[in-house]
């Protein structure tokens, strides 16, 4: 490509690939999202694994879609690439496929860390690619919920403001904190106004630059399991989740997920209640459980939406198919602040599992409960109603940070009274 | 018919699709020609469907019907090939049957490849098996076309390397042909980029052969970054080769300088300058 252009990376993707205007931006994102090496950064003293990087960035960049889960959310995809097979599952230590230097691309699921891999060339790394997981609207997610790129509040996207929404349009980044406030009988209290409210960021004041309360709109994600082992459980789980988006007011907008095999959309995010509901119905059992898969993607599209928000996960059973492990879903969890409610069949998953969603649930300010029967299901789901349709939004200008580290933040009431306070316990800062 | 499903729905299941009768006969895979071979297998006449049909899905416990399948989802050339005498079925369909394929039942086992062998094995116009780079390197001495298809080392390499003999739209020369047998379980998933760069040859093969031998023996952090950059390049040339910015030669001379250039202890500065020598 001497010659044609000074930029050997321009070539690349101009005049060897001849990428049209949205694949070049695409191929772009994937090579930032995966830190590969620019080819025109290299020098003479370059090292090899940067050498690699930077090739195989290319071949990353022109087939594989950067929305997707694993390219968008582990950064270290393209390094961790096994390109000689590191064994064949179903043959002996002596055969020679151990040894092939030239086996097709094969995706290697692992749920749990260091997580999946690629290994082998790039023969059929297209249908590779096709299977790492769609990761909903293609959005500034690295600024949003790596961690140092922070979980602050964004400016909602053009067309999308509601009165309440405002003050969250007037300051560029803000840290969203949903708070939930009861009595000592348990009760909630609705009716507090903002100078009620005290935030600590690592024990320090910071001004409340922007509130709402429990009247406003609220964004509702239900990522529901409806795997195989689910069969007997579906018609109770649907009418849970019916109840539940009934409840919902005119303004209040659902999406519906279904863990089946993988994160299906049913629904995206809606104000027709009649359409999230038959999004529900329309479930069936099948497929088996990427739970942190799906938390990351719901996470990640409700993470574009303005005002206040929730996502309630059901699911019955361990993790069996992500491609991202459960490091990476509470870390996104617990960057991105939104309340998860989490109702998990208690009988079915590991004590591990439990608390490991009770973790991501307490903090992020939502609830976990571990029902063993239908009827426990069915109150947990109502409890999970009452507090998503009782809460306060508040947000505030994060004062500026040295490093990425995990800033706690504390709200508290000027006058407690016996209230109880229920928020997310720390974000990451920018 | 009832009686028969009940017996042998297995058999049915898996192989009944092509079942089919005209004119009181059975339509058996090679025609008319190879009745007589049919009648001998089956052990019935296949003037008499249900008889013939009766006798077929009881033989040798289903095997003769997974035989008769396999060959009736063949194309005409190929049906006629193999049901050429009673001696060429019959020896076939003792190679089918005692294979791992249908040797302890007709049930499909994990890896099956036969029937695609029936269906695929290259054929001249004569009928005759076509032998990518000649025949004598694929067979011993004098054997017919028939004794060498039963004594093949790898029948699944014969018939991909004739399928992209077929899809370059050249045939490969005797060293190629020698090249690629060899090496077919190691190279096998190369094939549809080799379909990418028709012009591939001797030379070619020949600097890959080179290029694997080396890389074997290296240590694996060196042998996975070397392996990294390779199949980077390779995969490059065959994206350049689908956007028509790399034409057949200039494809050709990027896969010899890949392999090539990778072989030196400066194989990233080697791989990146693969890169800058590629027309665009």
């Amino acid at each position: 490509m001497a010659g044609v252009s000074p930029n050997l990376d321009d070539a690349v993707a101009g005049g060897l690939l001849r990428l049209d205007v949205p694949r070049r931006a695409a191929f772009e994102r994937v090579r930032e999202l995966q830190g590969a090496p620019r080819l025109e950064a290299l020098g003479t003293s370059s090292q090899p694994a940067d050498t690699l990087a930077a090739l195989a960035g290319l071949v990353y960049g022109a087939v594989v879609n950067p929305e997707s889960l694993l390219i968008s959310e582990v950064p270290t995809v393209i390094r961790r690439h096994q390109y000689v097979s590191d064994g064949c599952e179903t043959c002996g230590a002596a055969s020679p496929e151990k040894l092939n230097l030239f086996t097709a691309a094969k995706l290697r699921q692992s749920a749990v860390a260091p997580g999946s891999h690629i290994t082998g060339g790039f023969m059929h790394f297209d249908q590779v690619a096709t299977n790492l997981v769609h990761g909903g609207q293609f959005r500034d997610v690295t600024a949003d919920f790596l961690p140092g790129a922070g979980n602050s509040a964004k400016i909602p996207h053009a067309g999308e403001a509601t009165s309440s929404e405002a003050d969250f349009r007037t300051t560029a980044r803000l840290v969203q904190v949903f708070a939930t406030i009861t009595d000592n009988r348990g009760r909630y209290v609705d009716d507090l106004p903002a100078d009620s409210f005290t935030i600590l960021d690592n024990g320090k004041p910071v001004r409340i630059a922007a509130f709402e309360n429990g009247t406003s709109e609220i964004s509702c994600t239900l990522l529901l399991d409806t795997t195989e082992s689910m069969r007997a459980s579906l018609p109770a789980l649907k009418k849970a989740a019916l109840k539940l988006i009934k409840g919902l007011r005119p303004n209040d907008s659902a999406a519906v997920y279904a863990l089946k095999g993988g994160i299906t959309e049913l629904q995206s995010f809606t104000t027709d209640k009649n359409a999230a509901a038959g999004a529900v119905l329309q479930t069936e059992p099948g497929g088996m459980t990427a739970l942190h898969d799906g938390l990351v993607r719901t996470v990640r599209d409700i993470g574009g939406r303005a005002g206040k928000k929730a996502i309630v996960v059901f699911t019955d059973g361990e993790d069996n198919i992500s491609l991202l492990p459960g490091e990476t879903a509470s870390l996104r969890a617990k960057t991105a602040g939104v309340p998860i409610y989490i109702v998990a069949k208690g009988s079915e998953l590991h004590d591990e599992t439990l608390q490991q969603l009770a973790a991501i649930s307490r903090t992020t300010g939502g609830m976990s409960f571990a029902p063993h029967s239908t009827s426990e299901m069915l109150s947990a789901f109502e409890k999970v109603y009452q507090d998503v349709m009782h809460g306060y939004l508040l947000a505030f200008q994060p004062p500026e940070a040295e490093g990425h580290t995990w800033h706690t933040i504390a709200v508290v009431l000027k006058s407690p009274k016996g209230r109880k306070v229920r928020a997310r316990d720390g974000y990451y800062p920018e | 018919m009832r009686a028969l499903a009940a017996q042998y729905s297995d058999v049915l299941w898996l192989y009944s699709d092509k079942f089919s009768v005209s004119s009181g006969a059975v339509e058996v895979p090679g025609g008319v020609e190879a009745e007589t071979a049919w009648a001998k297998l089956a052990a019935a006449n296949p003037h008499d469907p249900p008889a013939f049909f009766r006798a077929l899905l009881a033989s040798d416990r289903g095997r003769v019907a997974a035989f008769y399948s396999a060959l009736a989802h063949a194309d005409a050339a190929h049906q006629r090939f193999f049901t050429k005498t009673q001696a060429r079925a019959k020896r076939f369909y003792t190679w089918y049957r005692n294979s791992d394929e249908l040797r302890d039942g007709i049930g499909r086992p994990a890896r099956v490849w036969r029937p695609d062998f029936f269906q695929n094995v290259p054929l001249d116009d004569q009928d005759n098996v076509r032998f990518p780079g000649g025949k004598a390197i694929w067979a011993k001495g004098s054997m017919s076309d028939e004794e060498a298809l039963l004594h093949l080392n790898s029948p699944e390499a014969l018939i991909a390397i004739a399928q992209l003999e077929k899809k370059r739209g050249a045939p490969f020369d005797q060293v190629s042909a020698k090249l690629l047998a060899r090496h077919f379980n190691e190279w096998h998933a190369l094939f549809p980029y080799f379909e990418e760069i028709p012009s591939m040859g001797r030379g070619e093969l020949e600097a890959l052969e080179a290029f694997s031998q080396a890389v074997a023996g290296y240590p694996g952090p060196r042998q996975n970054m070397v392996m990294g950059e390779w199949h980077s390049l390779v995969a490059l040339i065959v994206l350049g080769r689908k956007a028509r910015s790399l034409d057949d030669a200039a494809g050709v001379l990027a896969f010899r300088h890949a392999c090539e250039g990778l072989l030196k202890d400066d194989y990233s500065a080697r791989a990146v300058a693969v890169l800058r020598r590629w027309p665009a």
